[in-house]
């Protein structure tokens, strides 16, 4: 048996690293633009890009990733946008990461006093300095809990692309599992690289808080 | 929107539609059941099992869904025990659920000041009144927002159940695709009803705390 998880060790790992790949892009577009989209709809002085960016977030968050996921590599197509199943995975889970971190940018955002915007607007800051310097510092640690708990959940749902025929973990363990009829050995296999990469995100979120101020 | 006048298509859409209301109430209502024993049993410092269900709770969260229904559609057969997918299904998504609703409970009743068990014992309570009448409701009311949003996840969740042979709502659509080659209204179509079911939630959510009256969330 073990001769057998040996021979799919090669494929098993480098589908791993295509899950912690695509995870870094979606992470990468999803955090700076939800947080670019929070920013945007707190500078507005019309309601308008608040409404449009609550619209877009409650859609995508209530939609299945799956659904997302069909819509654009088979939707795609029929509109002549072949996005292919890593582009299309990669902008199905940006879509729903955008209307997730905006959400937790939003929340970070809100929690800041209005003083500080003030503050700084009174010091003479330019709007760069004065989300970079002053807004940008505080929020992000406000922020982080909430950014890692949807980062896991992203990483765990990637699992679904293999629906797609992305090389991913699951999709590998499907294969191997149709190969050698050993469903046990593999989906071990495939859990226990999850858990890998899942522990220190999940330990690092629920470590003991100290107590803030 | 042609395939929408078919009624054979319309017939499918419904039984699937159907499907992932039924599957969606089955785990939240199970796993809410499921969660609410094991999180008060967490309470007990010493309680025998902790260390089981703290076990049970982490490998359920950082296992993909998609990975546990693979388990029972894949593995159960190996073991000569052969489940329908619709049921092996609802094991795997209430199995995967429970354990963040109880993860959400245990932080509600972690949130409650200990003078307050102390305080009802005290006036004669026993621990079941003291559970019912103080703890159980105010953890409900702490957690309440995450345990909705939870749900809306489940139905989400279901979906998944579309790659272990249950024909819900995202089996349908990728059914429908397949004959029409439509996917762009289908898939809206099927979106809108995932749609109706997290609204639906989200107004339980909202009368429920509009009968809390806000005042317990506002501690």
């Amino acid at each position: 048996m073990l001769e057998i998880a040996f021979a799919w060790l090669p494929q098993l790992f480098s589908a791993a690293i295509l899950t912690l790949a695509l995870a870094a892009v979606i992470f990468a577009i999803s955090g700076a633009l939800g947080l670019a989209l929070a920013l945007l709809v707190r500078s507005a002085a019309s309601p308008w890009p608040r409404r449009a960016a609550e619209g877009f977030s409650s859609i995508f968050r209530s939609l299945p990733e799956l659904v997302v996921l069909f819509f654009l590599f088979f939707g795609g197509v029929q509109i002549g946008l072949d996005l292919g199943a890593v582009g299309s995975t990669i902008v199905a889970f940006g879509l729903v990461g955008i209307a997730f971190d905006y959400q937790v940018f939003k929340g970070a955002l809100s929690a800041i006093p209005e003083g500080q915007f003030d503050g700084a607007r009174a010091l003479g800051l330019s709007r760069w300095r004065l989300f970079g310097l002053v807004i940008l510092p505080q929020m992000l640690p406000l922020a982080r809990k909430g950014w890692i708990t949807y980062a896991i959940a992203t990483i765990k749902r990637l699992s679904i692309a293999s629906a797609v025929s992305v090389s991913e973990i699951m999709y590998v363990t499907k294969q191997a599992i149709a190969a050698t009829n050993e469903p046990f050995l593999f989906l071990s296999i495939a859990i226990g690289l999850y858990i890998l990469i899942v522990t220190p995100l999940l330990a690092f979120n629920e470590r003991p808080q100290k107590a803030r101020r | 929107m042609q395939w929408l006048y078919d009624p054979a298509n319309i017939a499918l859409l419904a039984k699937a539609f159907l499907m992932t209301l039924m599957i969606s109430t089955i785990v939240i209502v199970g796993s809410n059941l499921l969660a609410l024993p094991l999180a008060i049993y967490l309470q007990k410092p010493a309680a025998p099992l902790r260390r089981i269900i703290i076990a049970y709770s982490f490998f359920a969260r950082a296992a993909p869904v998609l990975a546990i229904l693979f388990v029972l559609y894949y593995g159960l057969p190996r073991l000569g025990i052969f489940l329908e997918p619709v049921p092996s299904a609802i094991i795997g998504l209430v199995f995967a659920s429970t354990a963040y609703n109880l993860e959400f409970l245990r932080s509600g009743f972690e949130g409650i000041p200990d003078g307050q068990t102390d305080g009802a014992h005290a006036l004669g309570l026993t621990s079941w009144q003291v559970y019912r009448k103080i703890l159980i409701p105010q953890a409900y009311a702490a957690s309440g927002p995450a345990l909705f949003s939870n749900a809306i996840q489940m139905v989400k969740g279901s979906s998944l159940a579309s790659l272990v042979a249950v024909n819900e709502l995202t089996a349908a659509s990728t059914t429908l695709i397949a004959e029409t080659y439509r996917a762009i209204e289908i898939l809206t179509f099927v979106g809108a009803l995932y749609g109706l079911i997290a609204a639906v939630i989200i107004g339980l959510q909202w009368l429920y705390e509009r009968s809390l009256g806000w005042q317990h969330l506002r501690r």
